[in-house]
């Protein structure tokens, strides 16, 4: 008759257990990467990994806007809105940047904080 | 016969599973082990987004169970702050009803009323420099429209005769203001936003928020967050930081919103006593305490008054505050000097 | 024993087996969803039954109750979750199979939960990544995953210890 329990399940329970861990890993390396999030009323609406951007390309999250991806940097490149503040907001490189299209309530925004939450302006 | 013989076998199998206890043991363990398990991850559990709201931007990080129908809740109540109470632009808000009834008892809600009369106590103990009665000089100044020019001298005087929170009657729930004045509550809103958010969260099961309304902070529950402090040459970059908790953050900069005329800037905070942008030596001024409405409405009034007004103002309200001079040095009242980090070294930290 | 008879007894014990795993698919259905752990992970106490028929009746029984598994869960709670249903159990399934028949590897009925586990929340979260094509899901609920597997091994295999000696009766008593 088979064990309830032996001494090879503890080896599984280990393993399983470093498994889960293993999964963990790309978590930690995962800070180091740049994920700019594209938001369109209040709804993510496409997610880039700067890290991994060779290219230089554009995405509109609608007719009025577009946005200028390249490696480690995004920006709004056009916006129909007389006062372009988004545009004026250059590129975004660095973790927790915000740019932001009022008007088209557009925002991009660069995840994780790095060292702080927030900022206060 | 021959079910009875087969139950008889089942049963002196059950008989022989052996060890019985034992696995009841394993089990009620392994349930508590991952009990536990689960309590830490939900109680970690984060959810952020990012929304235009209020015409601004709006940050929410939550921690705790629920947090995606919380956001939501949140992101609800920022827009009934701007469609029922504060809004200029908005028909029908409180604020809209009175500035279009002058010299009438306008009826408003219990929230309207205690963010006016805070104000005004705030207007008082500052001898006027910040003011809610200041609508009809912002609507000159535009500062959230474009082409913005400087306006002419004659209109600003005949605007600012008009400013004064002494004509502000308020009564319960009624308010009245005098023909042709109108009310601004542009520099408390946000503030105000974040205290009603405050209260919003308080029904919920989250276990600590961190929330931005266009730069105004709220820090909700016991876990310590690290807020920047925007550096005014470039404000997506930080000066420094404030590890903080349960507690609410404004700032007030000359960065915010400006434009240039004949070699001159004119930044947005305008002194409601000359109707001119606040000349002052400051940058920015962060302020930390208790209340939303109030680091908004206390930081404002503090950049007006500069660093040595100031420190009677703040000591009135219980708040800290962090002073950003336009000559690159920063002070901090006693209460923030341990939790103020530096990050910039361009920047100095003074006596 | 005549060839028809014994085809009707398969189909009966087949439609038992069926039942049970539907019943306690649905009573699994019933326990509100844990806090931490995401949506749909369940202890899949129902995979007791899967592994039962590994273990005393065979591959092809085996299968056949798991695809009813997914179709009964794609009926109930649509496309979605009969494809992670599904993938779930064909892997766990296959998993328990190997495990059980093989003669070498001294494995316990908890050890044997545990992987057939394992691979159920693998299978599950493999099709959750395809459908929503985002395999971020895989480290960010992979961990938690493991770790639940753990846990619901453990129960699926003191269960499958508690309920092998007696179903293995029954089965010998109609035959």
């Amino acid at each position: 008759m088979r064990k309830l329990f032996s001494r090879t399940d503890i080896f599984i329970i280990i393993g399983v257990i470093v498994l889960s861990f293993i999964f963990l890993i790309p978590n930690v390396f995962k800070n180091d990467e740049l994920i700019a999030q594209v938001y369109a009323d209040g709804e993510i609406v496409k997610e880039f990994n700067l890290s991994e951007i060779d290219e230089e390309t554009v995405f509109c999250p609608n007719e009025n806007i577009v946005i200028s991806v390249r490696n480690g940097a995004i920006r709004f490149s056009s916006s129909s809105c007389k006062d372009e503040l988004c545009v004026n907001s250059g590129w975004l490189t660095a973790k927790g940047q915000t740019a932001a299209c009022l008007p088209q309530k557009v925002v991009i925004t660069i995840k994780g904080a790095g060292k702080t939450d927030m900022i206060t302006y | 016969m021959q079910n009875r013989v087969m139950f008889l076998k089942i049963a002196e199998a059950i008989k022989k599973v052996d060890k019985r206890a034992w696995i009841a043991l394993a089990l009620c363990l392994s349930l508590i082990i991952g009990i536990v398990i689960f309590d830490t991850v939900k109680k970690n559990r984060e959810f952020q987004t990012t929304s235009v709201a209020m015409g601004t931007i709006i940050n929410i990080k939550l921690y705790g169970p629920d947090g995606e129908e919380t956001a939501q809740l949140i992101a609800e109540n920022i827009n009934e702050t701007e469609r029922a109470l504060l809004s200029r632009n908005e028909e029908n808000s409180d604020i809209d009803r009175i500035n279009n009834n002058p010299d009438t008892s306008v009826s408003v809600s219990y929230e309207t009323a205690d963010i006016i009369s805070k104000s005004l106590e705030v207007s008082k103990n500052c001898g006027g420099v910040f003011d809610i009665t200041i609508g009809e000089i912002t609507k000159l100044w535009n500062f959230d429209g474009e082409n913005q020019s400087v306006p002419a001298k004659e209109k600003i005087d005949e605007a600012l005769s008009l400013v004064g929170y002494p004509y502000v009657e308020l009564s319960d729930t009624s308010v009245k203001i005098k023909e042709g004045q109108s009310l601004d509550l542009g520099a408390v809103g946000k503030g105000a936003a974040c205290d009603r958010i405050k209260t919003l969260l308080e029904s919920t099961k989250t276990d600590s928020a961190i929330i931005s309304v266009g730069g105004s902070l709220l820090l909700y529950g016991d876990r310590e967050f690290t807020v920047g402090i925007a550096n005014p040459q470039n404000s997506q970059t930080t000066l420094g930081t404030l590890e903080l908790s349960d507690a609410f953050v404004s700032t007030s900069g000359n960065y915010e919103k400006f434009f240039e005329q004949d070699g001159e800037t004119y930044h947005h905070i305008l002194d409601a006593t000359t109707g001119y942008p606040a000349d002052s030596r400051l940058s920015s001024v962060t302020v930390v305490c208790d209340s939303g409405l109030l680091s908004d409405a206390l930081s404002t009034a503090c950049y007006i008054l500069g660093y040595q007004e100031s420190i009677s103002l703040l000591a009135k309200y219980n708040a800290q505050a962090v002073f950003v001079f336009k000559d690159k040095t920063i002070r901090t009242t006693d209460g923030l000097r341990e939790c103020f980090t530096l990050t910039d070294e361009s920047f100095v930290v003074g006596k | 024993m005549n060839t028809k008879n014994s085809t009707a007894k398969k189909v009966a014990f087949l439609g038992i087996m069926g039942a049970l795993a539907i019943s306690l698919s649905f009573l699994e259905s019933l326990i509100p969803p844990l806090p931490g752990v995401p949506p749909g992970a369940k202890p899949g106490l129902s995979n007791v039954v899967t592994m039962f028929l590994a273990s005393s009746s065979g591959a092809g029984s085996a299968f056949i109750i798991t695809i009813l598994k997914a179709a009964f869960a794609g009926i109930t709670r649509g496309t979605t979750a009969m494809l992670m249903s599904g993938a779930g159990g064909v892997l766990s399934t296959t998993a328990a199979l190997l495990l059980l028949r093989s003669k070498k590897l001294k494995i316990g009925y908890i050890g044997i939960g545990i992987i057939c586990a394992v691979c159920h929340n693998l299978g599950q979260l493999i099709v959750a990544c395809v459908l929503s094509g985002t395999w971020a899901l895989i480290t960010g609920y992979g961990p938690i995953l493991m770790l639940f597997a753990v846990l619901t091994g453990f129960i699926t295999g003191t269960a499958l210890r508690l309920v092998i000696p007696p179903l293995e009766k029954i089965i010998n008593v109609y035959n």
